[in-house]
């Protein structure tokens, strides 16, 4: 996936309204349910579970300005959960995926030896998560603003629409952070949770692989 | 495919103890005062994000107990050990969290013309609630029965919300089995609810993060015994480590063998043994008493599987036996004229 440079003001690309993103490349990733066999040493009751993930595909484009990264997303989801209205309810969420290193695994977000870092929206809250996973199971959220990232949300006849914003260079205080630089080929993988499908934890639709993703200088 | 395990604990791990601690409940002195209930809610659960919880509850039997009809929300194992899926209790299962008019009705002049009302946490009046069936006995007259079924987490030898947790956030704590979640881990995907077929972990919507009974841990770390055991008026409580033979829990779960699980079929080999209930002898039609019992094989089975008979057996026995003048140790240590005598190590003040 191409990343096209635009030169707008970084609020600009937070609203996924702006014309800016008519501009970007649009590439529509297909999803799948997670395997969640995989994770039967972690969980034999998850790995029962077979009706999760049932989000089918996500558009995404993704552009820079020189100093921050933004990544637009939307999907369909005709049941808007953003909110917790009882104990048994789940609410809608996306993330994205950057490996740190060239072997990090997907599927398996990662390993010991090659983290992964996650960018996390969830509509019941404000804030996004910065993630960062050495494998199943070893996921740890911390607050995104701490390692600024911004996030926008909207949802509007059926669909979602999620812009997450961060800096191209991962901040000198926080290492455990990807960054990014033009002409530097990264990748991005993709996960939505369905919240009215009960989707959570590993339970959710995934695109399983790396997208390439090449900064425009 | 590279499939990293290095930094994670595996289940085995998580769910070893170097020892159990186990509570009993004699059913046959439990009067349903819910004096357990309160002394717990007060220590843990007498928060605003935590009104719906009840770790320890009383329930009338039989009956859709609590959390409601947790019995028919699945999770534990089959006889073969294979994870069954679960269903999540929703606020009202889980006994609501009634608020009440009383501003209105107390402090507004209209104590003549209002009625106190409660009103449900999801709003509206409410469905149903915590103890709903109190004292609705089953049966056909002359022969009406009913029991107290007293519930806490069962801090199981083989535990399914351990088992359960993606996150590795529930273990069992090294030195007495106790069953906690690590409050840091917990992300509150709640497949450990699902899991548990007691329904006894519960989840905090305003934390997002599931909780449960932590047997008082810091009380047994100063030798005292967990509230809901220690508070109990009726003296039907009896908590230690299951191999310490001087516990009165050891005498009646393994020696006299009188105290017997709850649905063992979940397959997760719970720690709370209860004596099961000798009830009452029946009338026959002819209004003459039987030897009969009141409350139907089928009941007691259906809660505490084939081995509550010869429990029962065991203990009409040796009830006869204190009706004929003869010793019986058993009923002496049922009976338990020192309260000492219940709790094992686990005797001092928790002040």
């Amino acid at each position: 996936m191409k990343v096209l440079y635009i030169k707008k003001d970084d609020n600009s690309f937070l609203d996924p309204h702006n014309g800016l993103w008519k501009k970007a490349d649009s590439e529509v990733i297909s999803l799948a349910q997670t395997p969640v066999m995989m994770v039967q040493h972690l969980s034999p009751f998850m790995a029962e579970s077979t009706d999760h993930g049932k989000v089918s595909e996500i558009e995404c484009r993704v552009a820079h300005n020189g100093s921050k990264l933004s990544i637009y997303l939307s999907w369909a989801d005709l049941t808007k959960s953003d909110e917790m209205k009882d104990l048994d309810q789940f609410v809608d969420g996306v993330a994205v995926m950057f490996p740190f290193t060239d072997s990090a695994n997907p599927m398996t977000m990662g390993d010991q030896e090659n983290p992964v870092n996650m960018w996390m929206w969830r509509a019941d809250k404000e804030e996004p998560y910065d993630v960062i996973a050495r494998g199943f199971g070893s996921s740890k959220r911390r607050p995104g603003k701490e390692f600024g990232l911004s996030v926008s949300s909207h949802y509007e006849n059926g669909r979602w629409y999620v812009v997450f914003q961060r800096a191209l260079r991962a901040g000198l205080m926080t290492p455990s952070q990807v960054g990014f630089a033009p002409n530097k080929l990264s990748g991005i993988a993709f996960a939505v949770w369905d919240g009215g499908n009960n989707d959570r934890s590993a339970q959710k639709s995934f695109s399983g692989q790396w997208e390439p993703l090449e900064l425009d200088a | 495919m590279k499939m990293p395990n290095n930094i994670i604990p595996s289940k085995a791990q998580l769910m070893a103890s170097d020892r159990q601690v186990a509570t009993v409940i004699d059913l046959n002195k439990c009067m349903g005062c819910q004096a357990c209930v309160v002394a717990c809610k007060n220590l843990w659960t007498e928060r605003e994000d935590a009104h719906h919880m009840r770790w320890m509850s009383v329930a009338t039997a039989p009956g859709p107990l609590y959390p409601r009809d947790f019995e028919k929300k699945g999770g534990g194992y089959d006889a073969r050990g294979k994870a069954q899926t679960g269903i999540l209790p929703t606020m009202v299962d889980s006994g609501d969290a009634f608020t009440f008019n009383h501003q209105e009705v107390l402090y507004e002049g209209n104590a003549q013309n209002k009625k106190l009302e409660p009103t449900s946490a999801l709003g509206g009046k409410p469905e149903w609630g915590y103890n709903w069936e109190e004292d609705q006995g089953h049966g056909e007259w002359p022969n009406p029965y009913y029991f107290y079924m007293p519930r806490k987490c069962n801090h199981c030898t083989h535990p399914a919300c351990v088992d359960a947790c993606s996150r590795n956030a529930i273990y069992k704590r090294k030195k007495d089995g106790v069953v906690l979640i690590d409050q840091e881990q917990c992300e509150g995907h709640r497949h450990c609810v699902e899991a548990c077929p007691y329904k006894m972990v519960f989840f905090n919507p305003t934390k997002q993060k599931s909780e449960k009974c932590i047997e008082c841990f810091p009380r047994l770390d100063k030798q005292i015994a967990s509230a809901c055991n220690r508070q109990c008026p009726g003296r039907t409580r009896a908590f230690g480590y299951l191999d310490d033979e001087n516990s009165l829990v050891h005498q009646l779960v393994e020696v006299h063998k009188v105290a017997i699980p709850l649905h063992p079929e979940y397959g997760t080999t719970p720690n709370v043994y209860y004596v099961p209930p000798m009830s009452p002898q029946a009338f026959d039609s002819a209004n003459e008493l039987t030897d009969e019992m009141r409350i139907p094989d089928s009941v007691l089975e259906g809660y505490f599987g084939k081995d509550v008979h010869r429990a029962l057996a065991i203990l009409v026995a040796e009830k006869g036996k204190k009706k004929n003048g003869e010793a019986s140790e058993l009923m002496d240590l049922l009976i338990s004229r020192k309260w000492q005598d219940r709790y094992a190590e686990f005797i001092n003040h928790p002040v």
